[in-house]
């Protein structure tokens, strides 16, 4: 069973289409509606969390969940779900100068990275977001695996693990190696 | 030419209801005509018409519904569902009107017949702005309701007038049980008579002329405005939403009909959605260009509008503010995110793969604006119907935010009022289970005697305030124009 936490979002069924597209057996699991122990209890196999408007401290259990299962489940979050790890990690956010809203960008990708396997290494990602990690906010043994052209980081992997986050929307019609990037998060063990 | 009792006994396995369409020719009744003829013999109408821009020109849709004295009225207002039946009333707590009202439609499921118009009956009216919170009930909403508002009010219809434009005749649907079919069926045919009986005969001047008897008055005041606008700045900026849509109204004191004012719209401003609603509790006159929902056989589709700019005066000026549309990366912004909202709606509620888009950035011609449109294309799961959609669409984006729940809570910490009929959702679920559902914008509603017209606009975190403000009035400003023009015409007195 795939977990598919949703931080109360605008987009959390694109990303149910999305996975849909491979896996039918997906649970939408709202952030405040389970406690990690009870998401364990389900196993999920894969853990993909959702964007949403709102602080990565108010994510319910998520970052809980990162640290707890980082290393356990393959674990992809999206957007907030991608601040939200971090910020489990003790990262600090700031705003962007120019917000993106609904804009979308190019993308530089590490075409080694598991995550972006078969991918060119520059790609059209949609972005949503007025907060961001700066680099120097990136926690220590995350690496950092996609950069937006106006240099903000856009991916990181936390150690050589299986949890990855990204800031831009695999799920948006504006990215189209969307798909693509979640048959690769699924392929994980 | 009349439906026969035979083809009634073919369609009714594993129905409710079945059709029996009476076809006389259209003569000289226009839509006016009928919606006139309904008003004067019930305060429980329903006017559904289309138009569409072809490239060349605007022009009037096939078919166009009247209902009127429907056999059930459904609403519903903070958990406590009313059912009327002819004037008889039954009130009781309802968490789930949802649940409600696909009961009703289960019950009186009706085939697809070839050659029948999109709607033959069902369910026809709106869903309120706060309808969302019966699906989102953790949303927390201000408890007041001075100018009670519905949170749904919905005519259940078993017979209609339908005009064909195509075949300039008028089609007189009578929706019949399949229990006791053959005594129904001579009922139907009584029915019928009468129907085209009040073509020729029912009277027309029984509408109330409207007046407006005071003038306009702005619900938030200038200052009030740039201090709500700052807010939800903040709220953007902070990360809360990537945008909201704030709102002001504008009322004046008002008494009659706002049928008038629909044969105004009509006339100056041919919009795609040009519907009219009356009910005990309010009546709207509605000339929307945005189509919600739009059901059709389990396909689905909606068609988000964002971005607006003026139609030239001539074709050259008309397609230089195209191009200057289409070049504004604001506009594309926030068309881009209704578009992702729309497909993520859908994908609550149709098969996996079935999501699709269509004439992506296709700029949509109305008769004074234009909006950059795309067209989101799905295809119902087959556990799902048209309440189902409603339950993920309302309210629509282009009056909410993004994302909508939070939206939602954000505009009512800023606005601390009920929209009610603005920002609904209105239209109709065909007993064959299609829908077809517009956004109310661009419209005006008449309830406890005043007219009011509420319009908004899109806050995102470079919004000048002063430009919202004045951007909301001038949407306004249509509205009331035709509100004073149709005062005029039924001689109500304007006091401008």
């Amino acid at each position: 069973m795939i977990a598919l936490i949703d931080n109360y979002d605008g987009c959390v069924f694109n990303l149910f289409q999305l996975i849909g597209h491979y896996r039918r057996d997906i649970q939408i699991i709202r952030n405040d509606r389970m406690t990690v122990a009870e998401l364990q209890a389900l196993q999920p196999d894969h853990i993909v969390i959702s964007g949403g408007g709102s602080q990565p401290e108010k994510t319910g259990m998520v970052r809980e969940m990162a640290k707890t299962l980082t290393g356990q489940v393959p674990i992809l979050g999206i957007c907030l779900g991608y601040r939200a790890i971090l910020r489990a990690y003790g990262a600090s956010m700031s705003y962007l100068d120019e917000i993106m809203q609904g804009r979308a960008s190019r993308i530089s990708l590490a075409t080694d990275n598991p995550l972006f396997k078969g991918l060119p290494g520059d790609i059209q990602g949609m972005r949503y977001h007025s907060m961001t990690v700066p680099e120097k906010e990136i926690p220590e043994g995350f690496r950092i695996i996609a950069r937006a052209s106006d240099g903000e980081v856009m991916g990181v992997q936390a150690g050589n693990s299986s949890t990855f986050g990204i800031q831009f929307h695999p799920e948006s019609f504006l990215t189209p190696e969307g798909s693509r990037i979640m048959k690769n998060f699924l392929d994980l063990d | 030419m009349t439906t026969s009792l035979e083809e009634c006994r073919k369609m009714a396995p594993g129905y409710g209801m079945v059709p029996v369409v009476k076809r006389v020719p259209a003569g000289g009744h226009t839509v006016e005509d009928l919606a006139e003829m309904a008003r004067s013999l019930s305060k429980q109408v329903y006017v559904m018409d289309h138009t569409v821009d072809t490239g060349k020109e605007i022009r009037w849709e096939r078919y166009a519904v009247i209902g009127f004295a429907p056999a059930l009225e459904f609403s519903c207002t903070d958990g406590i569902m009313t059912v009327d039946q002819g004037g008889t009333a039954v009130s009781y707590p309802c968490t789930d009107p949802s649940q409600v009202l696909a009961g009703v439609l289960a019950a009186h499921k009706a085939p697809y017949v070839e050659g029948l118009p999109p709607f033959i009956g069902g369910l026809a009216g709106y869903f309120a702005y706060e309808y969302i919170k019966y699906a989102e009930p953790e949303i927390q909403w201000n408890e007041e309701n001075p100018e009670q508002f519905k949170d749904m009010d919905l005519f259940f219809f078993d017979k209609l007038f339908v005009l064909d434009r195509q075949q300039q005749e008028i089609l007189l649907i009578v929706d019949i049980g399949i229990d006791h079919l053959e005594e129904n069926y001579r009922k139907a045919l009584f029915m019928l008579d009468e129907m085209e009986t009040m073509l020729g005969k029912a009277p027309r001047d029984g509408v109330p002329p409207f007046a407006i008897t005071g003038s306009f008055q702005p619900m938030f005041q200038l200052q009030d405005y740039i201090r709500m606008v700052d807010q939800a700045r903040k709220d953007i900026r902070r990360g809360e939403t990537c945008q909201i849509v704030l709102s002001n109204a504008v009322t004046a004191p008002a008494r009659g009909s706002l049928l008038s004012a629909y044969r105004v719209l009509r006339k100056n401003d041919p919009t795609r959605y040009m519907c009219y609603f009356s009910s005990d509790d309010a009546e709207c006159a509605i000339a929307s260009p945005e189509a919600t929902i739009t059901l059709q056989q389990g396909q689905l589709y909606m068609n988000p509008l964002a971005g607006t700019a003026a139609r030239g005066k001539t074709k050259e000026e008309d397609l230089k503010n195209e191009r200057e549309l289409l070049a504004d990366q604001k506009s594309l912004d926030e068309h881009n995110m209704l578009v992702d909202d729309a497909r993520n709606e859908f994908g609550a509620v149709c098969d996996f793969d079935s999501i699709g888009i269509r004439d992506y950035l296709k700029v949509v011609r109305c008769a004074r604006v234009m909006h950059i449109g795309t067209t989101v294309t799905g295809r119902l799961r087959s556990d799902k119907t048209a309440l189902d959609v409603i339950d993920m669409t309302v309210p629509a984006g282009v009056v909410s935010g993004s994302p909508k729940i939070h939206g939602c809570e954000l505009i009512n910490a800023i606005e601390k009022n009920r929209r009610g009929i603005y920002g609904s959702t209105l239209g109709q679920i065909s007993l064959t289970g299609d829908a077809d559902f517009c956004v109310f914008i661009h419209s005006a509603f008449l309830k406890n005697g005043k007219v009011t017209v509420r319009s908004g606009g899109g806050i995102v975190i470079d919004s000048v305030p002063e430009d919202e403000h004045q951007e909301c009035l001038n949407k306004a400003m249509a509205m009331e124009g035709a509100l004073y023009e149709a005062s005029e015409l039924d001689k109500g007195g304007a006091e401008k």
